[in-house]
C-alpha cells in the first residue's frame, strides 16, 4: 500500500507545469544535438560554397556582365544613352567621349585603361584595337573643340555611325554579346543579331561534336565493360579479386601517364605502327594515323573512363543471384531469352549509372583531348580553356561554360525522366 | 620559303606552330609576296583568304606544335622533315646536341623583346639599374654567346663573339646578321593586336574543318 501511495504522490508531484518544463528541456537537448550534427557538416558545406557555388555564380555573372566599357568611359556611358542612334552623336556627347579617353589614357589602373577598352571593342569590331590606342595617343593634346571633326581627322573610321552604335552597346554593363559569340552569332553594325560568317563558325559545331564523341565513348565503354563486369561478378572470389585489381590498377594511375602511354602506342612512329610495318601488313610510308585526331581521343578516353562503367555494373551484377538464370533455363528459356528477359533488366540500374557517369565525365573532358586530339579531336572544354588561358576573353569562356553546364543539366533531366535517378546504383 | 609549301619537291610532314601568327605571313611569302608587302596584303580580306588558301595546300601534311621545345624534338624523331621554329632552339640542338639540322633564313620573321617594370614595383631603382646594364652595347653582345638571338643594338653586332661551350662564331647565327636579314619580315605588333581575336577564331574553325 505504501508503495502505491508513493507512486501516486510522485504522479501528483509531476504537475502540468513540470511536464511542460520536461518537454522544453527535451526539445532543447534535441535541438542542441541537431546543431552539433549540423556543425559537423559545416566544413563540407563551406567547402562546397567556396569551391562550387561561388565559382559557378561568378561564371554565370561574368558571362553576361562586362563593365570594361563603363569603367573606362564613365561619363560617356551616361551621356550616350540619350543618343537615338541616327547619324553621328552630337558634339556634346563626343566632347564627353574625348574627355573620358584623355582621362583613361592617363589611367594605369588595371581594367580601366584604353587598352582594356580597345580589347573589349575589338571583340565586337575585329581590327579596331589600334584605332582606340592610337586615337588615345593623339587626343592627348586636344584641349578645345570641335571634337567631332578632330576625331575624324585623326581617323576617318570615327565618321562611321556603326562604330558609335557599337560603343553605345559596349558601355552597357550587361550584354548578350558573349552568348551570341558562343553560338556563332553577333550583332551587326546596326545592332541586329546575325549569324557569324561561315569561315568564323566554330562553337556550335564543336558542341555537337562534343556530344557526338561523348556518345560514342559511352557506347564503347558499355560494350567493353558489360562482359568484364559479368565475369567479375560470376568468377570465384579469389579470381575475381585478382581481376578487380587489374581493373583498378589503371584507375589508380595518373591520367597524364595513361594518356602519354597511348601516345607512345598509337603515334605514327609508335608501337602498333612499328609492329604492323615489321610484320609487313603495312608499308613504311603508309603508317596509320591513329592519334592527334578523333580516333586518338576516342581510344584513350574509352580506356580512361572504362572503370567508371565497370564499377556500377559490377556492383549491380553482384547482387543478382545466379539461381535466377538457372530458374529461367529450367523453365524452358533459351540462353538468349533468359539473358534478355531475366538478367539484362536487372542490370539496368547499373547501366544507367555507368552511362550517366561516363557521358557527363566525357562531355567535360579536357587534358586527354588536348594531348591526343590534334586539331580534329578537341572538345568544347579545350575551347573554353583556350579563352581562359590564351585569348583571355573570360566572358566568352564563361558563356561557353554556362551553355555546357546547361546542356548537362538538360541531359540529366531527360535522363531522369527516362530512367529515374532513384534507380541509379553507383555501387 | 616556297620549298616549305612544295610537297612534291620535298615530300614529308611539316611542323607549324598551332596558331595563325607567323603562319599567315609565311604562307604569303611562299605565295610570292615580297617581305615588305606582307602586312599590307594581310590587312585585306583577300590577302587573308590567299594566306589560308596557301596553308590549305599543305594542311594534310602538317604536325602542329605548341611549345618551343617541340620543333627540334619533332625533327629529331623524324616526325617532320621541315618545321618552323624559334632559331635559338634549333641552334641549341645543333651546337649543344650535334643534331644535323640546318636553318633556312629566307622569309624569317623577327620580333623584339621588351622589358617591363610593373608600376609600384618595390625595387624600381634596382630594376632601372639592371635595364641600363642589360641593354648596354657590351652586355647585349655577350648575351649572344649563350643563345643565338640577336642583340637589339646595332652597335653590338660587331662585338658578338663565340658560343660559350664551343669555338663557334655566333655572328652568322644571329637573325640580325646581314645575310640572314635579306628577305626578313618584322612582326607587326599593331596588326596582330588588332586582328588576332578574329584570325584566331578563323584559324580554329579552319583547323577543325
Amino acid at each position: 500500500m505504501t508503495d502505491l501511495a508513493a507512486t501516486d504522490a510522485m504522479n501528483e508531484g509531476l504537475g502540468l507545469e513540470d511536464r511542460a518544463v520536461l518537454k522544453q528541456r527535451l526539445a532543447r537537448t534535441t535541438r542542441r544535438m541537431k546543431w552539433r550534427a549540423f556543425l559537423l557538416t559545416v566544413p563540407l558545406l563551406l567547402f562546397l560554397v567556396v569551391s562550387f557555388v561561388l565559382p559557378i555564380g561568378q561564371m554565370l555573372f561574368r558571362s553576361v556582365h562586362n563593365d570594361t566599357g563603363s569603367g573606362v568611359l564613365p561619363n560617356f556611358a551616361a551621356a550616350i544613352q540619350k543618343w537615338d542612334g541616327e547619324g553621328l552623336p552630337d558634339e556634346a556627347i563626343i566632347a564627353v567621349f574625348v574627355k573620358d579617353i584623355q582621362a583613361a589614357a592617363a589611367n594605369r589602373e588595371i581594367g580601366k585603361t584604353v587598352g582594356n577598352l580597345a580589347t573589349r571593342v575589338n571583340y565586337e569590331i575585329p581590327g579596331s584595337r589600334s584605332l582606340f590606342t592610337s586615337t588615345a595617343r593623339k587626343v592627348k593634346r586636344l584641349t578645345s573643340g570641335p571634337y567631332k571633326d578632330a576625331l575624324i581627322k585623326i581617323d576617318k573610321r570615327w565618321d562611321d555611325p556603326d562604330l558609335w552604335r557599337t560603343l553605345q552597346r559596349v558601355v552597357g554593363d550587361f550584354t548578350a554579346a558573349f552568348y551570341l559569340a558562343a553560338l556563332d552569332s553577333k550583332y551587326d553594325g546596326s545592332g541586329e543579331i546575325v549569324r557569324a560568317e561561315e569561315l568564323y563558325q566554330i562553337y556550335i559545331d564543336n558542341f555537337l561534336k562534343t556530344l557526338w564523341l561523348s556518345s560514342i565513348i559511352t557506347f564503347f565503354c558499355f560494350l567493353l565493360a558489360y562482359p568484364v563486369s559479368h565475369l567479375l561478378a560470376s568468377l570465384p572470389l579469389r579470381l575475381s579479386n585478382l581481376l578487380m585489381i587489374l581493373v583498378l590498377l589503371p584507375f589508380w594511375t595518373s591520367l597524364l601517364v595513361r594518356t602519354t602511354a597511348w601516345i607512345a602506342i598509337l603515334q605514327t612512329e609508335g608501337l602498333i605502327n612499328d609492329v604492323l610495318v615489321h610484320i609487313g601488313i603495312i608499308a613504311d610510308e603508309a603508317r596509320i594515323q591513329m592519334i592527334y585526331n578523333r580516333t586518338g581521343t576516342v581510344i584513350s578516353m574509352v580506356h580512361i573512363l572504362l572503370p567508371f562503367m565497370i564499377m556500377p555494373l559490377y556492383s549491380v551484377m553482384k547482387t543478382i543471384p545466379p539461381s535466377y538464370m538457372r530458374a529461367a533455363r529450367s523453365l524452358g528459356a533459351t540462353p538468349l531469352t533468359a539473358f534478355r528477359r531475366v538478367y539484362f533488366p536487372q542490370t539496368l540500374p547499373g547501366i544507367a549509372a555507368g552511362t550517366l557517369l561516363v557521358f557527363i565525365l566525357s562531355i567535360g573532358f579536357y587534358i586527354t583531348p588536348a594531348l591526343v586530339g590534334g586539331e580534329d579531336g578537341i572538345l568544347i572544354s579545350n575551347l573554353i580553356a583556350y579563352h581562359i588561358q590564351r585569348s583571355l576573353n573570360w566572358s566568352l569562356g564563361a558563356a561557353l561554360g554556362t551553355i555546357l553546364l546547361l546542356a548537362v543539366m538538360i541531359l540529366y533531366w531527360v535522363y531522369n525522366k527516362l530512367v529515374g535517378v532513384d534507380r541509379l546504383s553507383f555501387g | 620559303m616556297a620549298d616549305f609549301f612544295d610537297l612534291k619537291k620535298f615530300p614529308g610532314k611539316r611542323g607549324l606552330r598551332k596558331g595563325p601568327k607567323a603562319n599567315l605571313e609565311f604562307a604569303l611569302i611562299a605565295d610570292g609576296v615580297a617581305a615588305k608587302d606582307v602586312y599590307k596584303i594581310l590587312a585585306t580580306p583577300a590577302g587573308v583568304d590567299r594566306a589560308f588558301a596557301k596553308l590549305d595546300t599543305i594542311k594534310s601534311s602538317v604536325v602542329w606544335w605548341e611549345a618551343g621545345a617541340q620543333p627540334p624534338q619533332l625533327l629529331a624523331d623524324g616526325e617532320v622533315v621541315m618545321t618552323t621554329a624559334y632559331n635559338g632552339r634549333i641552334f641549341n640542338a645543333v651546337a649543344g646536341e650535334d643534331k644535323p639540322f640546318e636553318i633556312v633564313w629566307d622569309g624569317q620573321i623577327w620580333d623584339l623583346d621588351l622589358w617591363v617594370i610593373p608600376k609600384n614595383a618595390p625595387n624600381k631603382d634596382l630594376a632601372m639599374d639592371f635595364l641600363k646594364f642589360s641593354t648596354g652595347t657590351k652586355p647585349l653582345a655577350d648575351q649572344a654567346s649563350y643563345i643565338s638571338y640577336g642583340p637589339a643594338r646595332k652597335s653590338s653586332g660587331p662585338l658578338v663573339g663565340k658560343y660559350h661551350k664551343k669555338p663557334i662564331d655566333m655572328g652568322p647565327h644571329m637573325p640580325t646578321a646581314p645575310n640572314n636579314l635579306k628577305n626578313a619580315v618584322q612582326n607587326d605588333f599593331n596588326f596582330w593586336a588588332d586582328n588576332q581575336d578574329q584570325l584566331n577564331e578563323r584559324f580554329n574553325a579552319w583547323l577543325a574543318g
